[in-house]
């Protein structure tokens, strides 16, 4: 990191000394709020991308969000935070990159707040509720920076009623390692056939890493899910996602894998016109695609002919009870 | 005086369609802005022709310009109502003092010149530090309406040793000075004019010191402040130099660029034809690495047909990972 916005507020909050000391040759700058710099117009995304800048800022107002429908892995009562916006990847169909005007990072360091909001929803339900981490950044990879994962195990490990999902491609795993498993937590790893990963999650680990850190984690006793999602369209489809299920299924122990989900490339119109415009030679682009319910999307029989494939690879070796179908 | 180029002289610009617009002003036209405000076709062609890497330095007084025009080698350009110096890579644009000339001139300019892809604001300003201490700006503030902008960064060892601070723009001179802030009277005018036409990484802001709480402003004379303006000049490279590095994409858009030029000069397109044949050869091209040969696709007779071939023939190109590459 070269330069670092620290909002004003918590500029002597213990998490933001510790990241500036370790950041002490980086610029400091100190900022009102981290909106003016994130959320400013006339900021260049892809520029951005290659230096982006680190904020640390204050969350106020609601942490903790309901899901959109239809993102659950079969519990009840379903939510999502982000103690981080931005990835550190630069995977071409993200919607990040349409719904953001910066690629800064923006990390929230007052954590113990999304905890407590957590606890609280948790015990307004007598069912177990969800809370899903990873959708507006990945839970793990600046995790040696923010060391919200540690702080977050530390505290479902004493939550009853409240399972943790943490969405992840990336293999700094130390800190899963270094303690026991906490037996309502999933890691659950985005994963690509090798060549999409190669040429549209840039600065993503590889499929054979990603397996290597999944088996790990498998091995030390965590509970692992894998997310299929996106799919993306291409002529050599089977090829690629058969080889990749071969490459899955052979790595690891199947049977006792928590979830798998899959889900087909989609992005809301605005998103797409926005990832057009920053990336006119991106491949993923160039493929056939449709509108529906304000949604860009693949045109229905690909999704379908794309999902049936999949679905009867993974039913050879998954049980109902392990497959959702969308998250 | 060299004649103005009419509106109807773009085909003869359009030739020289590589070639920097301000060469096109040097040698042969002078554009005159009236009558590219008055056919958009012709300035759009012009956006297209002319995506170069075009920097311009804005200054407010003519004592601040002169360190560049000699350094640079800059030559008056002559544009109605506009102090305005150029060289092939390097425009100079002198606002007058003050925000509002600031805003006003940054406004007209970026208008008739969409060739710039970036603004450095350099001039003198009042702070704490020693007199002729160069910085960048992080922030800018009207001091007036509160409103900031937050240039995006170089990396530091892009430009060594530079510090960076926040500016702040006054309506009047100002004689009160506060540790981390510089005082001047343009920059504001300037980022907001430009923000209407650049992104945050395009605009940036370099301060010279000449005035703080030993020194007065009454000291400033045009001889000293030139002297001062001398300090900005390596900084002003550097950031000219990491601008160029982060033009990436050029190659791929000029090469579609050119190719969308040549087929709408010969066969007619409206806007939205146009701006759907840019996107199918955009895509036609991320596909197959090459940008399609126009040859073919100038013998078709219209539009739609163009359009038509270039769908199947994307239709036909494969999409596959791990095989091409």
């Amino acid at each position: 990191m070269d330069t670092l916005y620290i909002e004003r507020e918590v500029q002597t909050h213990p998490r933001t000394v510790r990241i500036c000391e370790r950041f002490s040759n980086a610029r400091h700058i100190v900022i009102d709020r981290h909106t003016d710099v994130f959320n400013a117009r006339a900021q260049n995304f892809r520029q951005q991308k290659a230096n982006p800048s680190l904020i640390l800022a204050h969350k106020a107002g609601q942490r903790v969000h309901a899901t959109p429908p239809g993102y659950h892995i079969g519990g009840e009562h379903n939510y999502y935070f982000s103690h981080m916006l931005n990835c550190v990847y630069d995977c071409r169909y993200c919607f990040l990159q349409g719904m953001y005007q910066s690629a800064n990072y923006v990390v929230f360091v007052n954590s113990e707040d999304f905890l407590s909001d957590i606890t609280h929803i948790a015990q307004q339900h007598d069912s177990q509720s969800w809370f899903f981490s990873g959708y507006d950044c990945d839970s793990l990879a600046l995790d040696p920076v923010t060391h919200f994962v540690n702080d977050c195990l530390n505290h479902f490990d004493n939550l009853d009623n409240a399972w943790l999902e943490l969405r992840t491609k990336s293999t700094q795993i130390r800190p899963l390692l270094k303690r026991p498993a906490v037996p309502n937590v999933v890691v659950a790893y985005s994963l690509s056939p090798e060549a999409i990963v190669a040429d549209e999650e840039h600065g993503t680990p590889s499929l054979a890493k990603r397996l290597d850190a999944l088996l790990r984690l498998q091995k030390h006793g965590w509970k692992i899910g894998l997310r299929f999602d996106p799919l993306l369209c291409a002529d050599n489809f089977n090829t690629l996602y058969g080889d990749m299920f071969t490459q899955v299924f052979q790595t690891l122990d199947m049977p006792s894998i928590h979830s798998v989900s899959l889900g087909v490339f989609r992005l809301p119109k605005g998103f797409h016109k926005k990832l057009v415009k920053l990336y006119p030679d991106a491949r993923i682009l160039t493929a056939p695609i449709e509108q529906r319910a304000g949604m860009m999307s693949y045109p229905i029989e690909t999704e379908n002919r794309m999902r049936e494939f999949c679905l009867t690879q993974l039913k050879t070796t998954i049980r109902d009870d392990q497959f959702f179908p969308c998250s | 005086m060299k004649p103005y180029a009419s509106v109807l002289d773009w085909p003869i610009l359009f030739l020289k369609r590589r070639t920097h617009l301000t060469v096109l002003a040097n040698h042969r036209f002078t554009l005159e802005q009236d009558k590219l405000r008055s056919a958009p076709r012709t300035c759009a062609r012009f956006r297209y022709t002319t995506r170069m890497t075009t920097l311009c330095i804005m200054t407010a007084l003519a004592a601040e310009s002169r360190v560049f025009i000699d350094a640079y080698k800059l030559r008056h350009l002559p544009i109605r109502g506009l102090r305005l110096y150029g060289s092939e890579y390097c425009l100079l644009l002198q606002t007058g003092v003050g925000k509002l000339k600031a805003a006003a001139a940054t406004a007209a300019l970026l208008q008739v010149r969409p060739d710039i892809s970036c603004i450095v604001n350099a001039g003198i300003a009042g702070g704490t530090d020693q007199i002729g201490s160069v910085y960048l700006a992080h922030r800018v503030q009207d001091r007036a309406t509160g409103m900031s902008w937050y240039p995006h960064l170089p990396l530091q060892r892009q430009v060594p040793d530079l510090a960076t601070i926040e500016v702040q723009t006054m309506d009047k001179p100002c004689s009160t000075y506060h540790q981390g802030i510089l005082f001047d009277m343009e920059s504001s005018g300037i980022f907001s004019a430009a923000s209407v036409y650049l992104s945050t990484d395009a605009m940036q802001c370099v301060k010279v010191i000449s005035d703080n709480s030993d020194q007065s402003m009454s000291a400033v004379n045009s001889a000293n402040c030139t002297q001062l303006m001398n300090h900005t000049v390596p900084v002003i490279t550097q950031l000219q130099q990491w601008h160029a590095a982060k033009q990436t994409d050029n190659e791929f858009l000029a090469g579609i660029d050119t190719a969308v030029n040549a087929l709408v000069t010969r066969v007619h397109h409206t806007t939205n034809d146009t701006l759907q044949l840019r996107r199918l050869l955009q895509q036609l091209t991320s596909v197959t690495k090459t940008v399609p040969s126009t040859v073919d696709l100038i013998e078709l007779s219209s539009a739609k047909l163009i359009k038509q071939q270039l769908q199947e023939a994307l239709k036909n190109a494969p999409l596959t990972y791990g095989q091409n590459d």
